[in-house]
């Protein structure tokens, strides 16, 4: 239906007209009706307007009170000339015009609008509270801006007006720019922010983190790990600072897994990193760091092997039997039988973490006396220097040759001295002297290389050299020093606990098994970070993010390679 | 047939701003972080930059209101969506947090936010109960129509008053004209009546309820020994009681209506003031970030 609707507005002296398009045209108080009439005596949804056959009809909802030509109505066919009367309102249907279904004339009481000059009387003050919402808003708005952008805004940008703002007990400064307070390590920083934040409106640079930081090795290449999504990872990434609590390093494994999970397919899979997606159920076995001599028996590459390979071997050229010295029953020493425990040769290093090298003089010596001769027990040899040994054996010999038979009988070897000759003793007989004492020492090589003394511990080769002279080569040996590098262990945490329960040293019967725990020897304590019956353990327990095998962080990274080394 | 803004289009802003806290919570939940939440995370810049939208399409509603002439959504939706979605805001804004509070003024802007979200929830309670205590109170009568009535029985008052001597008279007119109806706005929120009688030797005499004056014509009406006195005043305090029960509802008329706009009073100022601090702690992020 097309409707003219003519409002009487501003004091009811001024009509403006409104066309009503639309199936029901709704007068009632709320506000969204056709006609609003502002009175509450009227109900939300009063009447309804609707055109029917040409018709205008009125329905009245609900309980209203609405008059049709001052008769209480509750609907009605409206013709021109009917007056409405609801609350303080009137709608008068007025002869309809051209296009329009019909015309209403709105208008309401003038009476009841205006203020009764009682009430100016009494002053009632309804509407307001002495003060406007507008004025409140500005004032906090212009209070706020200056306390919590401008003053801190100074401090920040005008060096000159920093310190006297920030000494001030009553200007607020930059510090409540502060989302929370440093983590304790970096509280020497104090108050100086810019300290960080170097660039205003630029995030914190590695850079400066690394003007302090300077020994901090990388994780990995992000160039030549494009999948890990290093590149644009920075410091802050992990490290994030002014967090309540305060966790400047974050032991959580989840984000060591997203990349480690499927770290094997890397590169095309070229990369010798394995996946991990979680400790107890998902994680490789240990691999080792076996040192392996090479055919110039001069140096040890590194080898890494699982400690589930089938050839896992060490090759340290010593010979040990870790079940003879650790017999219940005890092993005959120097000075009878002892029983021997794994402390009496692997005690830890003063800083606990790691055991301190074995050594020869230090923990084997007690027993393994260096003697050549029983005829000399207190004799021994110096050990080291197996190069030394054929020396020392020829000097001891030739002086027993010398002390041998004529000075045991009281005969002087030398011709009797004469004034202007040097004492001499003949030629003959000191090449006699040689020959037998050179004689005996290589007898004594033979049987402490090959057969004693040496051969007891060492690999020795037996070597003829032109002439037909004998020399004898012993080995050189490599102890490993770090079994395992790419881990953080502590023996400290794990002193109650006796060695038997990760080193079974006690079945190994020979010097190059290998006796690391492995991966299931670690999950009968340890497992997961959720594990609800075993020690919650996170990556970083055992593992570095910043790698000491990596380079230096902001170092070119032209220095990383696929492979981790060992 | 009204519609109420909760019930708008059936609670289609209610669905709505349910959709935006499930997905909200979800993401806040679902983040995989080597970090704790916080708002510095992708899934915090989200939740903050939405917050910060609400936050400013929310105080835009108080100009929309006063643009008549738009037709972009009525303003019964926009009062819908309004409630609806800054309900929404504080648990969007409370993720944003992470959490993480302290004495600064990134904490300002969330706390003053809060206030000015419960302070809309207050008036939505307010503006479903108060309308009706209104109707309810005034019997339908507007309030002008009560000062129409209080009008008339003053100036049946004042005819009856005519009769009695000029003293009686006095005081009567007095104590009508020290009528009050709480200048101060805590007043109209109690409906604190301190209107005031002049009495002959006691002075200004409180009339909480006309009950001053009533006591001083009923001594009077004791002591009358004129029937035509004793009439008038008769009539006169009749009439009080009617005056009395008139001021009484213009009284909680006024108190109900200042409970319904008392709110706004914290709600539209805080809410400048929490965009202003909005407006501080994104600067201030971004300054130091």
């Amino acid at each position: 239906m097309r409707l003219l609707v003519k409002k009487r507005v501003k004091d009811q002296s001024e009509l403006r007209e409104e066309t009503f398009l639309g199936r029901v045209l709704r007068l009632g108080s709320a506000t969204d009706q056709d006609l609003q009439v502002d009175d509450i005596s009227v109900p939300l949804s009063c009447c309804e307007f609707t055109v029917e056959a040409g018709r205008l009809n009125l329905k009245v909802l609900e309980r209203a009170r609405v008059f049709v030509n001052n008769k209480l109505s509750r609907g009605a066919v409206l013709k021109p000339g009917d007056v409405i009367h609801i609350g303080i309102c009137w709608v008068e249907v007025v002869e309809s015009v051209d296009n329009y279904d019909a015309v209403l004339l709105f208008f309401t009481d003038r009476r009841n609008q205006k203020t009764l000059e009682i009430q100016q009387r009494l002053k009632p003050k309804f509407d307001g509270m002495g003060f406007s919402k507008r004025k409140l808003a500005w004032s906090l708005v212009v209070l706020i801006l200056g306390v919590c952008v401008l003053l801190p805004g100074l401090v920040a940008f005008d060096p000159e007006l920093r310190e006297p703002i920030r000494t001030s007990s009553v200007l607020p400064d930059d510090s409540i720019w502060d989302s929370g307070p440093l983590h304790r390590a970096h509280r020497m920083i104090g108050d100086d922010c810019s300290a960080c934040h170097e660039v205003a409106f630029s995030r914190v640079q590695d850079t400066t983190c690394l003007n302090c930081h300077a020994q901090i090795n990388e994780h990995a290449s992000a160039e030549a790990f494009p999948e890990a999504g290093l590149d644009g990872v920075r410091c802050a990434t992990c490290h994030v600072e002014h967090h309540v609590p305060s966790v400047l390093v974050q032991r959580d494994s989840g984000g060591c897994v997203s990349c480690h999970q499927g770290v094997d397919a890397f590169k095309g899979g070229v990369s010798d990193l394995q996946s991990v997606a979680n400790f107890p159920d998902d994680h490789p076995e240990f691999k080792v760091s076996l040192p392996v001599m090479d055919t110039q028996r001069n140096r040890w590459p590194i080898k890494r092997v699982s400690l589930s390979d089938p050839d896992l071997k060490s090759s340290s050229n010593l010979k040990f039997p870790h079940d003879l010295h650790l017999d219940s029953g005890g092993i005959e020493g120097a000075a009878g039988r002892v029983v021997m425990n794994c402390g009496d040769c692997h005690q830890p290093d003063p800083g606990g973490a790691t055991m301190a090298p074995v050594g020869m003089e230090k923990d084997c010596s007690s027993c393994h006396l260096l003697t050549f001769d029983s005829g000399y027990p207190e004799r021994q040899l110096p050990h080291g220097a197996p190069e030394l040994l054929l020396p020392v054996l020829e000097e001891f010999y030739a002086k027993q040759t010398l002390v041998g038979e004529d000075l045991a009988a009281g005969r002087p070897l030398f011709p009797a001295e004469r004034p202007g000759r040097e004492p001499r003793m003949e030629a003959a007989l000191r090449a006699q002297a040689l020959v037998l004492a050179k004689r005996q020492a290589l007898a004594t090589a033979e049987d402490i290389f090959e057969r004693t003394t040496c051969a007891i511990c060492h690999q020795v080769d037996r070597k003829e050299v032109e002439g037909g002279e004998l020399t004898w080569e012993v080995l050189p040996v490599k102890l490993v020093d770090r079994w395992m590098p790419k881990s953080v262990f502590d023996h400290q945490p794990h002193k109650d606990q006796s060695c038997a329960t990760c080193h079974n040293a006690k079945a190994s019967a020979f010097a190059n098994d290998v006796l690391m725990p492995d991966l299931a020897n670690c999950k009968t304590c340890h497992g997961g970070p959720e594990s609800d019956n075993k020690i919650q353990s996170e990556c970083i327990d055992c593992h570095q993010f910043h790698h000491p095998q990596q380079g230096l962080m902001g170092a070119d990274l032209d220095q990383f390679t696929l492979s981790l080394g060992p | 047939m009204f519609e109420s803004f909760l019930a708008y289009k059936s609670g289609r802003w209610l669905r709505w701003a349910a959709v935006l806290v499930v997905v909200a919570i979800v993401s806040y939940g679902w983040q995989d972080l080597p970090v704790d939440r916080n708002g510095g995370t992708l899934v915090g810049y989200a939740l903050g930059t939405i917050a910060a939208i609400l936050m400013v399409w929310l105080t835009w509603l108080g100009r929309r209101k006063r643009d008549y002439h738009s037709n972009f959504g009525s303003v019964l939706g926009w009062t819908s969506a309004h409630v609806y979605l800054g309900s929404a805001l504080v648990v969007i804004a409370t993720l944003h947090t992470g959490f993480q509070f302290g004495s600064n003024v990134h904490t300002l802007a969330y706390v003053l936010m809060l206030v000015v979200c419960l302070s809309g929830l207050y008036g939505v309670w307010v503006y479903s109960r108060y309308p009706y205590k209104i109707t309810g109170n005034s019997k339908g009568k507007m309030r002008n129509a009560l000062f129409e009535d209080l009008k008339e029985e003053d100036r049946q008052i004042g005819r009856l008053s005519a009769r009695l001597e000029d003293e009686d008279n006095k005081v009567i007119r007095g104590a009508l004209e020290r009528t009050e109806f709480g200048r101060t706005y805590l007043d109209q929120l109690m409906a604190k009546d301190r209107s005031k009688v002049q009495i002959p030797g006691r002075g200004l005499c409180d009339n909480k309820d006309m009950q001053g004056l009533a006591d001083h014509l009923v001594a009077q009406l004791q002591a009358s020994q004129s029937p035509a006195r004793s009439e008038a005043l008769q009539g006169i305090l009749s009439r009080l009681g009617q005056r009395a029960l008139i001021l009484g509802r213009i009284r909680e008329d006024v108190r109900l209506v200042a409970i319904l706009k008392v709110w706004l009073f914290v709600h539209v100022p805080v809410a400048f003031a929490a965009l202003a601090a909005l407006a501080a702690h994104i600067f201030s992020v971004f300054v130091y970030w």
